[in-house]
């Protein structure tokens, strides 16, 4: 096998199936996807938290709607459905205090799904280097 | 066949992702992203596309509302991460609904149905063509036509009452025009075949214009007008 030949596996965190079948084995494409997103989710939970003070439910949910697809541009399916799980909450509620809970456990796992991909974009990068 | 088409969308990362399927796809050409629909509006009151990618919640107004304000009808693919649009969605008659993420081979699937709308639309062709003139876009009737004449990078579309000048090219519109009511009769020309008032030998005559009509389409000519 070439290093050419040598196929790029992602890490257990993500859904590996989902992102084979978006990216077929470009990775080049997936790794440019990755940075893109990776930019727009760094800021997620500082503009989330924001509105949340401000106790401004229908922009909160506006925010994670437009948001939602990018956990799944990175394989992030599990993320993605508890994000749908929160917007939909947002739909459901009468004040902000009753999604306090489920808010704070989502973005403990919002600001962890940042770091694992920016880890597996390095991995990518890596990954593109040696085959370079 | 290449689609021209625009993206409407306000995630940046989704319209990455989209255009990078448009490229793979090398069917659909992606002429301009729009971060938001009045821009695009703008876009689409002066350039003809054959297709639009439309998101629905946007900053400003919704992809509805877009299509609610289109002087024309170009297909549309929703692409949306709400399910809930579909319902709206089939009832604006759209091409596809595909739900953000979705994969290479859904992004098929979708222009597929681009195709098949395509050659419906073209069996059923319209009674009107829409050309560029001066930055907008004019509706004319195929009836009101007489003939289209080529001016070098341009064209002259003569009407009883009108002469219209848009950046365009004959070969262009041989294949744009309804090909039973329309005939090409020369390298410059294409001709309403109901506007034609008499033939003599290699000129055609319409309300006192004279036409060429070269050699090499003279036969198509006498077959397709009625002789008795």
């Amino acid at each position: 096998m070439t290093k050419e030949e040598i196929p790029y596996i992602y890490s257990g965190r993500f859904n590996a199936a989902f992102l084979d079948e978006m990216y077929s084995d470009d990775i080049q494409t997936a790794a440019e996807i990755f940075e893109s997103s990776l930019n727009h989710l760094v800021t997620v939970t500082d503009e989330a938290d924001e509105i949340f003070r401000i106790g401004d439910v229908e922009n909160l949910r506006r925010l994670f709607h437009k948001v939602k697809p990018l956990y799944g541009y990175t394989g992030l399916l599990k993320v993605q459905a508890m994000v749908q799980h929160f917007e939909d909450s947002c739909s459901d509620v009468s004040s902000i205090e009753e999604l306090k809970t489920e808010y704070s456990e989502l973005a403990l796992l919002l600001d962890e799904s940042v770091n694992i991909v920016r880890k597996e974009l390095i991995r990518m990068k890596m990954y593109l280097n040696v085959r370079a | 066949m290449k689609y021209s088409s625009i993206i409407v969308e306000d995630l940046q990362p989704a319209a990455d992702f989209l255009r990078r399927f448009c490229e793979r796809s090398a069917i659909v050409d992606v002429q301009a992203h729009f971060l938001n629909g009045e821009e695009a509006l703008v876009y689409l009151s002066e350039n003809l596309v054959d297709l639009i990618f439309l998101d629905v919640e946007m900053p400003g107004i919704t992809g509805f509302q877009l299509m609610d304000q289109l002087v024309y009808q170009p297909q549309v693919i929703l692409t949306t991460s709400k399910t809930e649009y579909a319902f709206s969605a089939f009832e604006y008659n759209v091409t596809d609904f595909l739900k953000k993420p979705f994969t290479y081979q859904r992004f098929l699937e979708a222009v597929q149905k681009v195709e098949v709308k395509k050659q419906q639309d073209d069996s059923n062709s319209t009674d009107h063509i829409f050309i560029k003139v001066n930055g907008k876009l004019i509706r004319l009737k195929n009836e009101d036509i007489l003939f289209i004449e080529s001016m070098g990078d341009y064209v002259k579309f003569v009407t009883a009452d009108k002469k219209y000048i848009t950046h365009n090219t004959i070969k262009n519109l041989e294949t744009k025009v309804d090909g039973q009511k329309f005939l090409k009769v020369h390298r410059s020309y294409i001709v309403n075949l109901a506007s034609i008032d008499d033939i003599q030998e290699n000129t055609l005559y319409i309300r006192g214009n004279h036409i060429p009509i070269s050699k090499a389409h003279k036969s198509k000519v006498m077959q397709k007008i009625n002789i008795i």
